[in-house]
């Protein structure tokens, strides 16, 4: 009854648009009360705060979140796309293609889609237009290009899950890599399909010299350099997964300052966003915390996740319905608030059904990249349509192809787990 | 009578098999059922840090609460977790539990923070754990890169010559697989419960570079309310449970040994010359972590001397 | 009286925004920095991951909460909110106040007393340098505490906004694209 209770509260406070830490800290701690009064309460209160933040592998976030913002401040996304377009820009669709490209070796030095997507909407999308790209195609094809960045690593997204997991990070970060190169071949077939069938859509572009395409490819470079300084230090030993997250967000400050784009104003700015991500981000990890002491001291948890591993339905039906739940919240929820709500709970019920938590965890995200499409609530197609001043309904209706392309992928990496694993097991060699 | 009992283990960890489940059933069976627990395991209450603040303010009722989480609170815990002191785990755990019941430790340390010691297993001796350099003697120490978790451990490292490094556990295997570090100071345990005994290769053995205690406590005034057959049921069951952990933990130390010697790992017994060599440049360590705690106003030295004192009478040393 | 009050309050927020900032800054110079030295040097710093796990953290976070609900930075599901009318922002405003005000408060209150308990018997953690607990402990009442009082302006401020039918307090631009403060 008092879960119920607590439960219908948590909902009520979202719907009417109470921050999402803030909501669960509420419905948590009024859940304390009711189960173990005003001792119980103040003793949570007392430790879960400052222990949720007092932890050295958190720096991941701040790191993260500081270096896509000096990233987006050095420019890089310009030559990347640049030099995409010159490579692969003749194929039909090919402008489509190279946003797809761009947006994942955009993804590969920045940890949030979110920046990935307004980066893209501000370089490719108007290169496409110009060209005479229909809109709705280009600009679907830049939204979900976008949610690649929080499947590659650095991902903000993945370290949280991590950390709510308590899996391997390193493991988890490099489990991503080879499902997002599925995920972007996905992205350039599914633009293929879509020309293909009406070549109206993309018209050719003129052809670049060969000359110029490796010329072109030197810009790459410091991207290159950036996804080495994070991957690269962690695999030749020179730093831990946590450390390497600073290591990114200072060659990105590098990066910045030779492209001269540094000032103390652009500096502070860039710190200055990163701060709010992170305290924003660690409000819910608490506000999560608060409200995970109170389920657990129900016992609910438990109970379900008891529950759900003795029922005789095979374990495929069962992860099945827990990515479909995905789907769904992520249609309406903030992607972190997802993680944060459900991975406590969820988590066990994998273990218990023998998944393997890091191929759950990439799954996951790649979930929480649809979501990030899916109406009403899609941040990437909200930014686009913003970017590129046009309806929010005809960025979801371009979206709408990927999103089908997306369940496609989902489900053979469901189908595939070595395909998450195999990576990741080559490290420990 | 329902008590709730909590700590950051996994569910099926081994010293809850060995400890804490047979101490619960134990209790429940002295007490005919009178009194039962309630187990959140797993830190699903709270972090390995918080559990004395959440067994003082009643959040729970009995919690794992190991002193290295809680140094400001329980610094001289740590004369249980100096290095060159013991060789099993049962010295150590009989000395520190009658310090920690009856001796300094439990007047100074645990009344103080109104909890009352239930149970404690000191674990058996750190040793060096390596990927690539064979330990054997104190030169081939020097300049290592070894993972400690901070206290007297850094200092027991840098007085071998050896560079201590401090790291988050999750990153500890990707570490020691990349070479970032070049080992850790670890008790055997945990080598497995990290994965690490996949790429460890060597390990030293017969030596001590320090310990861990693992201890539950139970909430002083929790205690106080409990009715004097369950107290002195909770007591029998307390008194019975020690030294019968700590030597499961021993033997289930050497079962552990044998099966990483089969998976190829090697253990590098150190040379009665280098040992000796090693136990006087460590007695160096326990004196400074007195010194240190002394002129904070702790009875570091007293505490000192009277584990040495147990140790020596239990057969130690 | 109220706008008064906004200014002041700003002020302190944007102070505390600033060194914040400089701890996040530090924290990436200071792993950078121990890098270097373990890896080039084979001698890392001993203080880095207490100092930055201790302190610094905590700074970045605590000495935001309060600048970050000014700048409406904490995300929320806000799909129905923006079909309500003004009233019913309002109203929504101030159940976010009472609730933040409720749980925040308890967090001051209970905070401020572990951090004096920590000053009180000068607890520091052991090892090499004896960092003092109090600091990082007083850090969770101070930055809550200027949070509470953010949301007790916020409170206030829409309470009389919607009573006088006036604009006494702003309310929150509704922002179809969530884009600006948006982190994932
Ligand atoms: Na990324
Ligand atoms: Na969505």
């Amino acid at each position: 009854m008092t879960v119920i209770l607590v439960l219908g509260l948590l909902f009520v406070l979202l719907a009417i648009g109470t921050p999402v830490g803030f909501a669960m800290g509420f419905a948590g701690s009024v859940g304390l009360l009711m189960v173990g009064g005003t001792g119980t309460l103040f003793g949570i209160l007392q430790t879960a705060p400052l222990s949720t933040v007092s932890s050295y592998e958190l720096i991941t976030i701040p790191m993260f979140l500081l270096m896509a913002d000096l990233v987006l401040l050095s420019g890089v996304a310009d030559d990347m796309f640049k030099t995409a377009s010159a490579w692969v820009g003749r194929i039909p669709g090919g402008l489509g293609m190279a946003t797809a490209l761009a947006g994942a070796g955009f993804g590969a030095i920045c940890g949030t889609s979110t920046a990935s997507a307004a980066t893209l909407a501000s370089t490719s999308l108007p290169a496409m237009i110009r060209q005479g790209y229909e809109p709705k195609m280009a600009a679907g094809v830049v939204a979900i290009s976008g949610t690649l960045a929080m499947l590659i690593p650095p991902s903000v997204a993945l370290v949280i899950f991590g950390l709510l997991a308590e899996v391997n990070i390193g493991q988890l970060l490099i489990g991503g890599i080879i499902p997002a190169m599925l995920v972007t071949a996905t992205i350039m077939a599914t633009i293929g399909f879509l020309v293909w069938q009406d070549p109206s859509r993309a018209p050719r572009v003129e052809p670049v010299s060969w000359r110029e395409r490796f010329a072109l490819l030197w810009q790459v470079g410091p991207m290159v350099l950036l996804f080495s300084l994070v991957t690269g230090t962690i695999y030749l030993g020179i730093a831990t997964p946590t450390e390497a997250s600073a290591l990114g967000a200072a060659g990105a400050l590098v990066l910045a300052i030779a492209k001269g784009k540094v000032t103390p104003g652009t500096l502070y700015k860039a710190l200055l966003s990163a701060s709010h991500g992170t305290c924003m981000i660690v409000t819910i990890l608490v506000g999560a915390s608060i409200f995970g002491y109170f389920f657990t001291l129900t016992h609910v948890t438990q109970d379900l996740v008891a529950w759900i591993g003795s029922l005789q339905t095979s374990r495929w039906v069962i992860i099945t319905l827990i990515l479909c739940g995905y789907i769904v919240l992520g249609s309406f929820m903030d992607q972190i608030a997802i993680l944060v709500l459900t991975v406590p709970i969820v988590l066990p019920l994998i273990k218990t059904l023998g998944f393997d938590p890091i191929w759950f965890g990439v799954i996951k995200i790649v979930t929480a990249e649809v979501g990030m499409i899916t109406p009403p609530v899609g941040l990437n197609c909200f930014i686009v349509a913003r970017y590129a001043k046009r309806p929010v309904a005809e960025v979801f209706h371009g979206t709408f192809p990927h999103f089908i392309a997306h369940l496609i992928a989902i489900a053979i990496l469901v189908a595939f787990p070595s395909i998450i694993l195999w990576l990741p097991s080559q490290m420990g060699r | 009578l329902e008590l709730k009992v909590a700590d950051s283990f996994p569910a099926d960890h081994y010293l809850v098999r060995l400890m804490l489940k047979p101490w619960m059933d134990d209790v429940a069976k002295r007490t005919n059922g009178a009194v039962t627990f309630t187990h959140y395991p797993n830190q699903q209450i709270g972090k390995a840090t918080d559990m004395l603040r959440l067994t003082q303010s009643g959040v729970i009722d009995i919690g794992y609460i190991g002193p290295s989480y809680v140094s400001d609170k329980m610094p001289l815990s740590e004369v249980a977790q100096l290095p060159g002191a013991f060789q099993t785990s049962c010295q150590g755990t009989l000395a520190y539990w009658k310090a920690a019941r009856e001796g300094i430790l439990a007047k100074q340390e645990y009344a103080p923070n109104k909890i009352k010691l239930l149970m404690a297993v000191v674990l058996p001796p750190y040793q060096v754990w390596t990927a690539k350099a064979k330990v054997e003697t104190i030169k081939d120490m020097q300049g290592l890169k070894l993972r400690t978790t901070g206290g007297a451990q850094d200092l027991t490292v840098r007085t071998l010559g050896a560079v201590p490094v401090r790291m988050a556990a999750p990153d500890a295997y990707e570490s020691l697989s990349r070479g970032t570090m070049d080992g850790l100071l670890f008790p055997m345990d945990s080598v497995v419960a990290y994965g690490l005994d996949k790429l460890v290769k060597y390990a030293t053995d017969g030596v001590s570079f320090g310990s861990f205690i693992v201890a539950y406590s139970i909430n002083q005034s929790v205690w106080d309310k409990l009715p004097d057959d369950v107290k002195k049921a909770m007591d029998a069951a307390s008194e019975a449970i020690t030294p019968k952990a700590c030597a499961d933990v021993d033997k289930e130390q050497d079962a552990t040994r044998q099966k990483m010697k089969d998976q190829g790992i090697s253990f590098t017994a150190l040379s009665e010359a280098t040992r000796a060599e090693m136990k006087e440049k460590l007695k160096g360590v326990a004196q400074e972590w007195a010194a240190g705690l002394d002129s904070r106003g702790k009875q570091a030295s007293a505490t000192l001397k009277e584990f040495d004192g147990l140790l020596a009478a239990g057969g130690a040393k | 009286m109220i706008r008064r009050a906004t200014d002041v309050l700003g002020a302190l927020e944007r102070a505390l925004t600033v060194i914040a900032t400089i701890a996040l800054f530090a924290i990436m110079a200071l792993v950078v920095a121990d890098v270097f030295m373990r890896y080039v040097l084979n001698s890392p710093f001993s203080f880095t991951y207490d100092l930055i796990g201790l302190y610094l953290l905590a700074a970045v976070f605590f000495l935001t909460l309060s600048d970050t609900l000014r700048v409406h930075a904490h995300v929320g599901v806000d799909i129905l909110l923006t079909r309500f009318p003004t009233a019913g922002r309002r109203l929504s405003e101030i159940v976010t106040a009472l609730t933040g005000l409720f749980v925040f408060g308890l967090i001051s209150k209970v905070g401020f007393e572990r951090a004096l308990e920590n000053y009180e018997q000068h607890d520091v953690l052991a090892g090499a340098i004896a960092w003092p607990t109090w600091i990082s402990a007083a850090l969770v009442p101070f930055g809550c505490g200027v949070l509470v009082l953010r949301l007790a302006l916020q409170l206030v401020g829409n309470l009389l906004s919607l009573v006088s039918g006036r604009d006494l307090f702003p309310l929150p631009r509704v922002n179809e694209t969530g884009e600006a403060h948006s982190f994932e």
